[in-house]
């Protein structure tokens, strides 16, 4: 091997020990890569977007035609159901007035592209077209469809962000399960997926709500599988979450939250 | 020639493309090119763009950049190798 390889690899491997030792010099450099890559990025996202209306103007009339027919079909359900959980979040919106609490966050939404969604990369993070130009901050959370809430901005840049799910694998968060609102930690298993335990004489079912511990309705996932064996007196429990992350090209950031510490 | 047109790929596949394509197109390249070093510069770069401290392996956030570190060092002795074998 020609010695200036093993310079290069033994260079690059001590850079890489420092910046996971110390990771205040990674920042810098995590910052400047997001800003240098972020152009290429959104020429990517444009390419891909002129790729799939070409995809689009080549399929046949009838095609087009039966598919459309599927999608309002769809709609008019979703437009239904959408109705029906509006007039319950206001009824629930009401009674918290009552009680003198408004589940409403502070802060604004703001919308935000997505660049590069997590199948780019193995960590389940994505990268999306606003930064700290238009107010956000590290900390920060992402949410899609306004009440879903995915991940937390954990790199800025000028004009871009880095997202981290809720459900990279490793990380945990505290969710709450059921109309009892039973708050245990979940782990993220990646792609949208989390893996929680709970006692056995726990009522959980599949297509049950898991949100996260907040006066608001931030929904975490969706109950899909509750796997228990007699032995075991915990039962494990899949959920996921309902937005499917590796097709969302629109999120938003909620910026200029407050964060009320004890 | 063969080298510039590996590292064109890689980076239109880090921007581009889903991880496992760099991958695959970084391990055709470990195979064909002698000791395609690059390779570490572009896990590197994919691990700042991207990357995050993974539990199961130490929380460490640079794993894609050790990983590629391990695979050019590997190849390269398993060449060398190869090639005394070939000599008796």
């Amino acid at each position: 091997m020609p010695r200036r390889a093993l310079w290069f690899i033994g260079a690059v491997i001590i850079i890489a020990g420092a910046l996971w030792r110390f990771d205040f010099l990674a920042a810098p450099l995590r910052t400047g890569a997001l800003t240098a890559f972020a152009p290429a990025f959104r020429a990517g996202a444009d390419i891909s977007d002129g790729v799939m209306r070409m995809r689009a103007r080549l399929r046949s009339q009838e095609e087009l035609a039966e598919e459309n027919a599927l999608l309002r079909e769809e709609l008019n359900r979703a437009t239904t159901e959408a109705l029906l959980a509006k007039r319950r979040a206001e009824e629930n919106e009401s009674l918290k007035e009552i009680f003198g609490r408004s589940g409403n966050r502070s802060g604004a939404l703001l919308l935000a592209a997505v660049l590069a969604r997590p199948n780019r990369s193995p960590y389940d993070t994505f990268l999306i077209d606003v930064g700290s130009e238009s107010g956000v901050k590290v900390g920060d959370r992402v949410f899609v469809l306004g009440d879903i809430v995915i991940g937390t901005i954990d790199v800025v840049s000028g004009s871009a962000s880095r997202v981290k799910l809720f459900s990279s694998p490793g990380a945990v968060i505290d969710v709450l399960f059921g109309s009892e609102r039973i708050s245990v930690p979940a782990r993220g298993i990646g792609g949208g997926n989390f893996e929680a335990r709970l006692p056995r004489g726990v009522d959980i079912r599949e297509g049950d709500i898991v949100a996260f511990p907040a006066i608001s309705t931030d929904i975490a996932g969706v109950v899909q599988k509750v796997l228990g064996d007699p032995a075991d007196s915990f039962q494990t429990i899949l959920f996921k979450s309902p937005v499917n992350v590796y097709e969302t090209e629109w999120v938003e950031v909620l910026v200029g939250e407050r964060v009320h510490t004890l | 020639m063969r080298r510039l047109f590996a590292n064109a790929i890689l980076a239109a596949a880090v921007v581009f493309l889903p991880w496992w394509a760099a991958a695959i197109v970084g391990i055709l390249a470990l195979a064909a090119l002698k000791t395609f070093y690059e390779l570490i510069g572009w896990a590197f770069l994919i691990d700042l763009l991207y990357g995050q401290p993974v539990p199961a392996y130490f929380s460490m956030p640079f794993l894609l950049t050790v990983s590629s570190g391990i695979a050019v060092v590997g190849t390269a002795y398993a060449r060398s190798q190869l090639r005394l074998a070939f000599r008796f």
